[in-house]
């Protein structure tokens, strides 16, 4: 699409403004007509490749049904979500809308999604998806939403560090006391600005598989605290003691480091080894530094105590549907065709960065895909062998509480246990609503 | 120097000339400070991502100027169409303010009228609201005129005076204007609406091409309210055409992000480089000098 | 036009604010229709566009309302809530009274300083306006967020500098100690639209007022403080109650740091920023908007003060 600055293009600006119809210049919806059906698609991207594959696909649907005219509203996670609530909140909710596991749990709740267990499994198939995955995107036994990739919990690993150091990477099965060991060597061997592991204390997929290594989780499946004030106590504790051990930054130079945006990050700006994280961080990752990264496993269990596979995987992104929407077979039909038809699924996933839900995408990928994509999928397919119980949801602002109690231990101002208390006081507030 | 005249009379002495040359120093060493992030801004967006965060020297040791031709390309539109959008946008801006926001002004400083005391605290509660907290009711508002989705919620309003920052801003100018003036043309017979027009306003130019200028630049950089207004992503201005390119976790998307962001600069200091111009020759325009 | 400035302009600079206007005369009469003539768009506007959805919001301050189902009156819950339980709250009143009180005076002292010297018959006038100018070009903008990191991280300039002296600084801008005080610095490099305003003021003085003076031999002390200082305490007013409304409202500041959540633990956690977090993070809209109108309460009375202050020492031009 050339937009040429001539006069008929500012004039037909012009005229799209003042009269105030929908006239588009975008391919997908070449024109205004009122016999079409109007489909308003928003979500959030998280790449430049997923923004250019799903508009392909997008494109290539109403090219094949020239009735349905799809308008397209995507844009970057932090502005989606504003943008996602006012317009639900002013009555112009989107027929479609992309969602993760905290969002699916608050548009569900309130009635704005609709349930989709009458359209599975005809027209939509779920029999070969990541069955964790489609758990999560659940809410009250419900289907609520349609994952679209499949992410799990990684620690994103500098193994050109590792080799800088002389230090060994410990196996996938390791425990939580051979990666403070680990990470604290990080310190002695490269230097006093260099620390083994970005502090995760406040971060929310960590501290839930450290809970479970524990025989606990954050949340029970009946939307209750899964934990006792000890188990959140020996969470923040044991940052505490990576902290002085040197083998996790000190609380300043961490706080800047937020986990998914690796412009920030210890790895990136060459001091520090490891970060947990997610795996559809990894390209983000990989793209910033010259090194070379890894997936490595988070710890399973504690010294003596049962090792078991604990890292569950989920959708980064789902799709869900408006209840108000009155397009909803359409709807369905694009999703249908995303995901299941041939030409659709091909065009959305190859090269768009996203993992394919499904064992057959990911396993076309794992011949075909990039460097980074068969790396995500070996490191996946090692967490099948042994799936964990599924990821169940929280409530909003779990990381804000996480992080803020984190912070408050690593610059002194609460002890771990005033940190664990703060923390369940803040969630347990929020549980009630 | 359009304003020589300020230091005509001494510009010739010598203790002046060190005096400006200190000056200079001074200046040259302050314009440094404010300029060293844009110079890391711009030696960043022709680096190649895996030197942008983890080399930070200014000299970029490889040049990849592929990210302006990506990040201009982008992946849903061109950035020719955000930019043309912008520029409708904070252009009918301008003008919407500009006359609104005077008239207004003028009311407020020059004439009495019943309740002015309370409708002018009443202009000044509308910007101590902060914006998230009127921004549900309004899309509500604005929805149902059927206006999402056109640039008519980011123009109308401005047409219609409501920003009182500038309003606040001209009433201040024209009460610093002698009312002798005012009084001098009632005199004659001239009415408010002349005074307005043929003394008032040429008057203000400062204020105006200050509004002008403030009123583009703030459109063009607003967020919130296009994220909002304009959903279909063909009407989506500059900076969320860099939102776009905001997404961390792709492989692509940090140099075509740091290249667009410092064109969309580029307008920008065009616009206040050639008004501030205006500021200076404006006022030898108006028969102030004397 | 110019044949009556001419004859009318250089009265007397200094202009005592103490004399009230006189009684009403002339063009002092009231004069409603023209009055409501010129206010018309704003009427319009304020009818049609902005006092609904003010009320709204204050409606739902008193609700207890989560914006997607219909709110729920719950009378002074909201107020009560936020005096009695809310520990932070407190906190994002400390952050944002502080960065009000440090950010406003330095911010006005700069743009006013640099605009005296820009106003000056220098070469290269243009590009050092324009220079000074561009910082605040980059508004709240990514570009300056990860610029202003380049700067004050642990990685950042200043650090590099200071491990040349071999010491290994703090990472500024993440520090509970000092990021707020990052964030004052950011404030004040963006001194330029109330420079830029001060300049237009500076311009706005005639330039007969300044001859006379000279004729009369006052020397460039004593214009300044007879002259261009009292000729522009109305913009030094207006910049300063804009200054100080636009503090109490910062915002966008904050996500520079920690990505907009107030942090390191609670350090940056502006009154905006946690309003917004309650209304678009925890879906709280009856508590956020509670929250913006006692930030109306505390603007509005920090305004009133000014206003009533302003006799003291604004001297308007329409004053006799």
């Amino acid at each position: 699409m050339s937009v040429h600055l001539n006069r008929r293009a500012l004039l037909r600006h012009g005229a799209t403004m003042m009269g105030g119809a929908a006239l588009s210049s975008l391919p997908l919806a070449s024109s205004f007509a009122q016999d079409k059906v109007r489909v308003r698609f928003a979500g959030y991207v998280e790449s430049q490749e997923q923004l250019t594959q799903t508009l392909a696909v997008l494109k290539l649907y109403t090219q094949k049904h020239p009735n349905v005219e799809i308008i397209p509203e995507f844009t970057n996670f932090g502005a989606f979500t504003d943008k996602i609530a006012t317009e639900t909140a002013g009555g112009n909710a989107p027929d479609m809308f992309s969602v993760n596991v905290d969002l699916l749990a608050e548009y569900a709740r309130r009635g704005v999604t609709t349930p989709l267990d009458s359209y599975i499994p005809n027209p939509i198939n779920l029999s070969d998806y990541l069955q964790s995955a489609v758990n999560a995107a659940k809410f009250d036994g419900k289907q609520f939403a349609i994952p679209n990739d499949a992410i799990g919990p990684a620690i994103i690993t500098n193994a050109s560090a590792f080799e800088k150091a002389g230090i060994t990477l410990p196996p996938e099965m390791w425990t939580w006391e051979e990666l403070a060991e680990t990470a604290s060597a990080f310190n002695k061997a490269l230097g006093p600005r260099f620390w083994g592991v970005e502090d995760a204390g406040g971060n929310y997929i960590p501290c839930d598989i450290f809970l479970r290594s524990r025989g606990k989780s954050m949340f029970t499946q009946d939307h209750r605290l899964g934990f006792a004030p000890e188990d959140m106590e020996a969470w923040y504790a044991y940052w505490q003691k990576l902290r002085e051990t040197r083998g996790t930054p000190p609380g300043d130079v961490q706080a800047l480091a937020g986990n998914d945006d690796p412009s920030t990050s210890g790895i990136v700006a060459g001091r520090a080894a490891m970060n947990i994280t997610l795996t559809d961080s990894f390209a983000g990752f990989q793209a910033l530094t010259q090194d070379n990264l890894i997936l490595h496993m988070m710890p399973n269990g504690f010294r003596g105590g049962e090792m078991k596979q604990r890292h569950y995987c989920y959708a980064g992104n789902s799709t869900t549907v408006s209840a108000k929407s009155p397009n909803q077979k359409h709807v369905i039909d694009i999703i249908r065709f995303m995901h299941f038809d041939p030409e659709g699924a091909k065009t959305y996933y190859v090269g768009s960065g996203m993992i394919p839900c499904s064992k057959a995408g990911r396993d076309a990928f794992a011949a075909t895909g990039s460097e980074a994509d068969r790396k995500i999928i070996a490191y996946l397919d090692v967490l099948q062998k042994e799936p964990a119980p599924p990821r169940y949801p929280g409530v909003p602002g779990m990381t804000g509480m996480l992080t803020r109690a984190n912070e408050g231990v690593a610059f002194g101002k609460l002890t771990p246990k005033q940190a664990a208390e703060q923390f369940i006081r803040e969630v347990s507030a929020r549980l009630k609503k | 120097m359009t304003n020589a005249a300020t230091t005509s009379h001494h510009a010739r002495s010598i203790a002046i000339s060190w005096q400006s040359l200190a000056i200079h120093a001074c200046l040259i060493i302050g314009a440094l400070v404010m300029i060293y992030p844009l110079l890391w801004l711009a030696s960043s967006s022709v680096k190649p991502p895996n030197l942008i965060f983890s080399d930070l020297s200014l000299w970029p040791a490889r040049l990849r100027l592929q990210n302006y031709v990506d990040g201009w390309r982008g992946a849903a539109l061109p950035f020719s169409t955000f930019f043309l959008n912008s520029f409708i946008i904070s252009g009918f801006a301008v003008i919407g303010n500009v006359l609104a926001c005077s008239m207004v002004a003028y009311a407020f400083a020059r004439l009495n009228f019943a309740l002015k005391k309370t409708l002018f605290a009443l202009m000044m509660l509308t910007i101590m609201i902060p914006l998230h907290a009127t921004l549900i009711p309004q899309y509500a508002l604005f929805y149902n005129l059927g206006w999402v989705n056109t640039f008519l919620p980011l123009i109308v309003p401005k047409f219609l005076a409501v920003d009182a920052f500038f309003i606040f801003l001209m009433v201040q100018f024209i009460r610093g204007i002698p009312r002798e003036l005012d009084e001098a043309a009632t005199v004659d017979g001239a009415g408010p609406i002349r005074i307005y027009w043929s003394i008032i306003l040429p008057l203000l130019t400062p204020a105006l091409v200050t509004t002008a200028v403030f009123s583009f630049i703030w459109t063009y950089e607003d967020f919130l309210s296009p994220l909002v207004y304009l959903t279909s992503m063909d009407k989506y201005t500059v900076p969320q055409g860099l939102s776009l390119l905001m997404s961390s976790k792709g492989a692509s998307s940090w140099g075509p992000l740091l290249a667009m962001s410092l064109l969309s600069l580029v307008p920008l200091f065009l616009v206040f480089f050639i008004f501030q111009r205006r500021l200076i020759e404006g006022i030898a325009a108006t028969g102030l000098k004397g | 036009m110019s044949m009556i400035a001419q004859e009318k302009l250089p009265v007397s600079a200094t202009r005592r604010p103490a004399h009230r206007q006189r009684a009403a005369v002339g063009i002092n009469a009231n004069n409603n229709a023209a009055a409501f003539l010129f206010l018309s768009p704003w009427i319009l506007g304020m009818v049609c566009l902005t006092l609904g959805p003010i009320l709204a919001s204050f409606y739902l301050s008193l609700t207890s309302y989560d914006m997607f189902t219909a709110p729920q009156w719950i009378g002074l819950d909201n107020y009560v809530k936020m005096a009695f339980e809310d520990s932070r709250y407190y906190q994002s009143l400390k952050v944002t009274f502080t960065y009000v009180f440090l950010s406003v005076p330095l911010k006005l002292a700069f743009a006013l300083g640099i605009a005296m010297l820009l106003n000056r018959g220098l070469r290269g006038l243009g590009f050092y306006r324009s220079v000074f100018y561009l910082p605040s070009l980059l508004g709240g903008s990514v570009a300056v967020a990860i610029m202003w990191r380049q700067v004050f991280s642990y990685d950042g300039i200043i650090n590099q500098i200071l491990l040349k002296f071999g010491i290994d600084g703090p990472s500024w801008i993440t520090s509970t100690d000092y990021a707020l005080y990052t964030l004052v610095a950011l404030a004040v490099w963006q001194f330029g639209s109330p420079m830029v305003i001060f300049l237009a003021g500076l311009k706005q003085i005639p330039q007969d007022i300044y001859d006379a003076a000279e004729v009369d031999g006052a020397g460039s002390v004593r214009k300044f403080v007879s002259i261009t200082l009292p000729l522009l305490t109305p913009i030094i007013f207006f910049n300063f109650v804009m200054q100080i409304i636009g503090a109490f409202q910062a915002f966008t500041p904050a996500y520079i740091i920690s990505g907009g959540k107030g942090g390191p633990a609670d350090a940056t956690l502006f009154y905006t920023l946690y309003l917004y977090e309650q209304a678009f993070t925890n879906f709280q809209m009856g508590y956020a908007s509670a929250m913006a109108w006692v930030l109306v309460g505390i603007i509005g009375l920090a305004t009133a003060i000014s206003f009533l202050s302003a006799r003291y020492w604004v001297h308007y031009g329409d004053e006799r």
